[in-house]
C-alpha cells in the first residue's frame, strides 16, 4: 500500500513537473521582440497622475493622442490619431480623429466623446490631479460628431502645443471603461488604444507590451517589447554586455570607456536632456543677501573644470534654464571664470573670509562637482562645507532649512515647454521649490504673459528675457543640461524623443 | 515540549510587535515627505495636505501605531503610495522571489556540513588546510563583491548565466537563481564548514566517541550516530540565525542582480519614502526571521533536550 502511494505520488510529481515545463516552454513566440532597460517600474499610468520617466514611456505607447512628438533631435510634432487639427482662433482648436481606431477588450471605436472625457477630467476637482495644470486653461471640449470636436480654452495657452497635446496630457482614455472604473485607476487601465497594449506587468521584473491590432496608425516594427527595470546605469551596462537587454542607458562616466571599446554591433548615442543642473545661491540668506557676494561666487566657479572633472567633458556648458531645442533657449554664452573680479567684489563687500554650506545629493558626479566648487571658492577665501544627502532627505530640505539654506546643487526635470521650468522660480514658490528665493516682478509678469503668447518669436524673446533677469540676480550658476547616454545593438534603430525619452512605437530595425 | 513551543511562539509575537513599533519610532526621525513622493512636484500644497491627512501623517505617533495595528488585524497593510495598490498584495507577489533565494542559499550553505566533517575527520590533511584557506577567504569577502565578480565572469565574459532578473519558466528561474545564491551562499559555506569542523573535532575527542571506537563500532556509524548528532545543534542554531543575515544580504544581492523581491522592494521604498511599503516589508522580514529562529530553537530542543533549559 505504502509503495503504491509512493509510486502514485512520484507519478503525480513527474507529471506536474512535466506539465509545468511544457507550460514554461509554450510561451507564445513573436516575430520581433526587443528587451529595453528602463530606470524603474511604472507607478502611475493615469495621465493626470504620472510622475516618472518610466510612467511617461508607457503612457506614450499605450494611449492614442491627437498629435505626438517625432522621434528626432528637434521638438517637432506630427499628427497621430488625429486626421487633422488646427487652431481656429486663440481660444479654439478643431480636431478630427482618424476613423477605425479601436479600444482593446471590445470597447468599440475611439470617438470625440472619449477625447472630451479625457481632457475635461483634468478639471474635475474631486479627481485632485497633480497634473491638472496641463489643462488649467481648458473651458470644455465640444463634440461635433463621432470623430470631430472643438477644444475651447478660457485664455490663450501656448504650451498646449508643446507640453499638453503631444505629451502625457494629450493621452485619450476610454470614457466607457473609465466610468466603469469609477473615473480613476493607477496601474491597470483595463482598456487602451495606443500602438501597444500591456500584456503583463510583474512588478520589479518586467513589463511586457505587445502590438495592439486595433491601432490604425503605422504598425510598430516590434511585436513585443519587454521593459526591464534596472535602476543603476552601471548594472544596466553589465546587463547589456551580458546580452540581456538590447538597449540601455549608460552612466556618463562610462561614455569615454565605452566609446573606446564599442564592438561592431554596438552603437552609443548621447543626447542633452531638457533637464537643467545648476548651483543655486539663496538670496534671502544672511550670508548671501549681498548681491556682490553672490556675483563673486558666480565669477569664481570654473564651470568648464566641473564639466571636465565630473562629466568627462561630454556636455556643453548651459546658457540658462532652457535647454537647446526648446523655445526660448538662450544662445548667449555665460561669462568665463574671473578670480580677480571675484576677489575684488568680495573686497568691495568688505568680506575677507566667509564660511558657507553647500547641500547636494550623494551621486558621484554631484560630489565631484561640489569638490571642484569647494576648491574654486577656497581661492577667493570662501570656506565651503559640503553637506551630502541621499535624495529623500535632500528634497525635503526646503521645508526643513527654509532661508537658512545657503547653496544647493540641483537638477530639475523639464517637459518640452519652458513654462514648466520658469514656474518654479515664481515668488509663490520661494522656499517650496524656489530655494534661491528669487523674486522679480518683471519675471512674474513675463511668465504669465508667455503662457498666453501664441506668437512663437515673441514668446521666445520673453523666455530669453526671463533668463537674463535670473542671471542679473546672481543667484544661479548654470552648469549643464545633463546628457542622456544610451548604448544599443546596431541591429536596431531606437525611437528616441529629443530629450532621450523612449518613444517605444518608433523602435525599428536598422537598415 | 509543547509548553516550551507555546512560550517560544508568544515571545516571537512580542518581538514582532516591538520591532514594528521601533520602526514607527525610527520613521518619525527620517526626513522626507511621502506626499511629495506620491503627488510629485506639480501638486498643490492643498493636495499634499489632503494626502497627509488621509495617510494619518499629521496624527500623533501613537495614533499612527494604532491605525497600523488595527489595519494589520484586518489584513490591511495600507497602500503603496506610488501605485495605490494594496501593500499586502505586493508583498505576496514579491515574497516568492526572496523566499526562493533564501531557500536556495540555505541549501547551498548545507554544503558546509560535509566539507567541515571531511576536514575534521582528515584534520591537518591537504583538504583540511585548503578548505580552511578558501573558507576564511570567502568569509572575508562581502556578498556584493562576490556578486559583481560572478556577474563579470559568468555573465559578461562567459555569457553562461543570466546577470539580472528572476526569469520565467522552471529552468529559467533556476538559472537566474544560481549567481545570486552563490553570491550570498559562498560566504556561508565557508562559515558553516569552519563551524562544523570545530564542533566535530571537539566531539571526536570526547569519551563517548573513544568508548565507541574501543567497542569496534565502524567509523561511519560513529560519525553519524555519536559525533554529528552532538555537533549539529550548534550548526542548526547558526543556520537559524543565518536566515536573518541571508535576508539582509538578499537586499543587496537583489539590487546587484536587479531581482524582484522583498529586499529590492524595501530598498526602493526607503529611497522614495514610501512608508506603507517600508512597514510592510519590514514586517514581512521580521516575521520571516523570527519564525526561522523559533523553528531552529525548537529543532535544537528536539535534537538535544538539554538546550531547552539553556534557552
Amino acid at each position: 500500500m505504502k509503495i503504491n502511494n509512493i509510486l502514485n505520488f512520484t507519478t503525480r510529481s513527474i507529471l506536474s513537473v512535466g506539465i509545468a515545463m511544457c507550460l514554461a516552454v509554450s510561451v507564445p513566440t513573436y516575430a520581433a521582440e526587443l528587451k529595453i532597460q528602463v530606470q524603474s517600474d511604472f507607478g502611475q499610468l493615469d495621465p493626470a497622475f504620472w510622475a516618472s520617466q518610466s510612467d511617461r514611456n508607457v503612457i506614450h505607447a499605450i494611449y492614442p493622442k491627437l498629435i505626438e512628438f517625432k522621434s528626432s533631435k528637434n521638438w517637432e510634432w506630427q499628427l497621430s490619431s488625429a486626421e487633422s487639427i488646427e487652431q481656429i482662433d486663440e481660444l479654439t482648436i478643431k480636431f478630427t480623429l482618424k476613423p477605425g481606431l479601436m479600444w482593446t477588450n471590445g470597447y468599440g471605436e475611439v470617438s470625440a466623446e472619449d477625447v472630451e472625457y479625457s481632457f475635461e477630467r483634468f478639471l474635475n476637482e474631486d479627481l485632485a490631479a497633480p497634473n491638472a495644470g496641463d489643462w488649467s486653461p481648458l473651458k470644455d471640449v465640444e463634440v461635433l460628431d463621432k470623430y470631430s470636436g472643438l477644444i475651447h480654452l478660457k485664455e490663450p495657452f501656448a504650451p498646449i502645443w508643446w507640453s499638453t497635446l503631444p505629451y502625457t496630457g494629450g493621452a485619450i482614455l476610454s470614457k466607457k471603461a473609465m466610468e466603469e472604473m469609477g473615473g480613476k485607476f493607477t496601474t491597470d487601465p483595463k482598456v487602451t488604444a495606443g500602438p501597444y497594449k500591456i500584456e503583463s506587468w510583474e512588478q520589479g521584473q518586467r513589463t511586457v507590451l505587445v502590438a495592439h491590432d486595433g491601432w490604425n496608425g503605422e504598425a510598430p516594427a516590434f511585436d513585443r517589447l519587454e521593459l526591464i527595470p534596472i535602476n543603476d546605469p552601471k548594472l544596466a551596462e553589465v546587463a547589456f554586455k551580458a546580452g540581456q537587454v538590447d538597449i540601455t542607458q549608460v552612466a556618463i562616466s562610462s561614455v569615454p570607456g565605452m566609446q573606446a571599446s564599442l564592438s561592431d554591433d554596438e552603437l552609443l548615442e548621447v543626447r542633452p536632456s531638457a533637464d537643467y543642473f545648476w548651483l543655486g545661491l539663496n538670496a534671502e540668506n544672511t550670508n548671501l543677501k549681498d548681491a556682490r557676494v553672490r556675483e563673486a561666487i558666480k565669477k569664481a566657479i570654473d564651470v568648464e573644470a566641473i564639466i571636465e572633472g565630473a562629466y568627462f567633458g561630454i556636455p556643453e556648458r548651459s546658457t540658462g534654464l532652457v535647454a537647446p531645442g526648446l523655445i526660448g533657449h538662450s544662445e548667449e554664452a555665460q561669462p568665463p571664470r574671473d578670480v580677480a573680479g571675484a576677489k575684488a567684489l568680495l573686497a568691495d563687500a568688505g568680506i575677507t573670509s566667509l564660511n558657507l554650506e553647500l547641500e547636494l545629493q550623494n551621486s558621484t558626479d554631484e560630489q565631484t562637482a561640489a569638490l571642484i566648487i569647494q576648491s574654486n571658492l577656497a581661492e577667493i577665501g570662501v570656506n565651503l562645507q559640503l553637506n551630502v544627502h541621499e535624495s529623500g532627505t535632500f528634497w525635503s530640505l526646503g521645508d526643513e532649512k527654509g532661508v537658512n539654506m545657503q547653496m544647493t546643487l540641483k537638477t530639475f526635470t523639464s517637459p518640452p515647454d519652458p513654462a514648466w521650468s520658469t514656474q518654479w522660480f515664481l515668488e509663490g514658490q520661494a522656499g517650496i521649490w524656489n530655494w534661491e528665493w528669487f523674486k522679480n516682478a518683471e519675471y512674474e509678469k513675463l511668465h504669465y504673459a508667455a503662457l498666453s503668447e501664441t506668437d512663437f518669436g515673441k514668446r521666445a524673446e520673453m523666455y530669453e528675457q526671463m533668463q537674463k533677469l535670473m542671471d542679473e540676480s546672481h543667484s544661479f550658476v548654470w552648469l549643464i543640461h545633463p546628457p542622456l547616454a544610451r548604448v544599443y545593438k546596431s541591429s536596431i534603430n531606437p525611437g528616441l524623443m529629443p530629450n532621450g525619452d523612449y518613444k517605444l512605437q518608433d523602435f525599428a530595425t536598422a537598415n | 515540549m509543547l509548553a516550551y513551543a507555546i512560550q517560544r511562539i508568544i515571545v516571537s509575537i512580542l518581538i514582532i510587535i516591538l520591532a514594528v513599533t521601533a520602526l514607527f519610532v525610527m520613521i518619525q526621525f527620517v526626513p522626507g515627505d511621502p506626499a511629495n513622493v506620491m503627488l510629485g512636484p506639480r501638486a498643490t500644497p492643498e493636495l499634499k495636505e489632503a494626502l497627509r491627512e488621509r495617510l494619518h501623517l499629521n496624527d500623533a505617533f501613537i495614533v499612527q501605531v494604532y491605525y497600523f495595528f488595527s489595519g494589520l488585524m484586518q489584513g490591511d497593510l495600507g497602500v503603496d503610495l506610488t501605485s495605490n495598490r494594496p501593500v499586502l498584495g505586493i508583498l505576496i507577489e514579491q515574497a516568492p522571489f526572496t523566499a526562493s533565494l533564501v531557500a536556495s542559499t540555505l541549501l547551498v550553505t548545507l554544503l558546509g556540513i560535509p566539507i567541515g566533517t571531511y576536514a575534521a575527520v582528515h584534520r591537518d590533511g591537504f583538504f583540511d588546510k585548503a578548505s580552511g584557506v578558501v573558507s576564511v577567504s570567502l568569509i572575508a569577502v562581502p556578498p556584493i563583491v562576490i556578486g559583481l565578480y560572478l556577474i563579470l565572469f559568468f555573465s559578461v565574459s562567459l555569457q553562461l548565466l543570466p546577470a539580472i532578473g528572476a526569469g520565467e519558466g522552471f529552468w529559467e528561474i533556476l538559472l537566474h537563481l544560481v549567481l545570486p545564491t552563490l553570491a550570498i551562499g559562498l560566504t556561508w559555506i565557508g562559515y558553516v564548514s569552519r563551524l562544523v569542523r570545530a564542533s566535530m573535532i571537539e566531539v571526536l575527542g570526547q569519551n563517548h566517541v573513544k568508548t565507541a571506537r574501543a567497542f569496534g563500532i565502524p567509523n561511519q556509524r560513529i560519525l553519524r550516530a555519536y559525533v554529528l548528532r552532538v555537533a549539529l545543534p550548534a550548526t542548526i542554531t547558526v543556520l537559524g540565525v543565518s536566515i536573518g543575515f541571508i535576508l539582509s544580504s538578499a537586499v543587496i544581492v537583489e539590487i546587484v542582480f536587479s531581482r524582484p523581491g522583498i529586499g529590492k522592494l524595501m530598498y526602493d521604498a526607503v529611497i522614495s519614502r514610501n512608508y506603507p511599503v517600508v512597514m510592510g516589508t519590514v514586517l514581512a522580514s521580521t516575521v520571516f526571521i523570527v519564525t526561522a529562529t523559533t523553528i531552529s530553537d525548537l529543532l535544537n530542543v528536539m535534537l538535544d533536550p538539554r538546550t531547552k533549559d539553556e534557552n
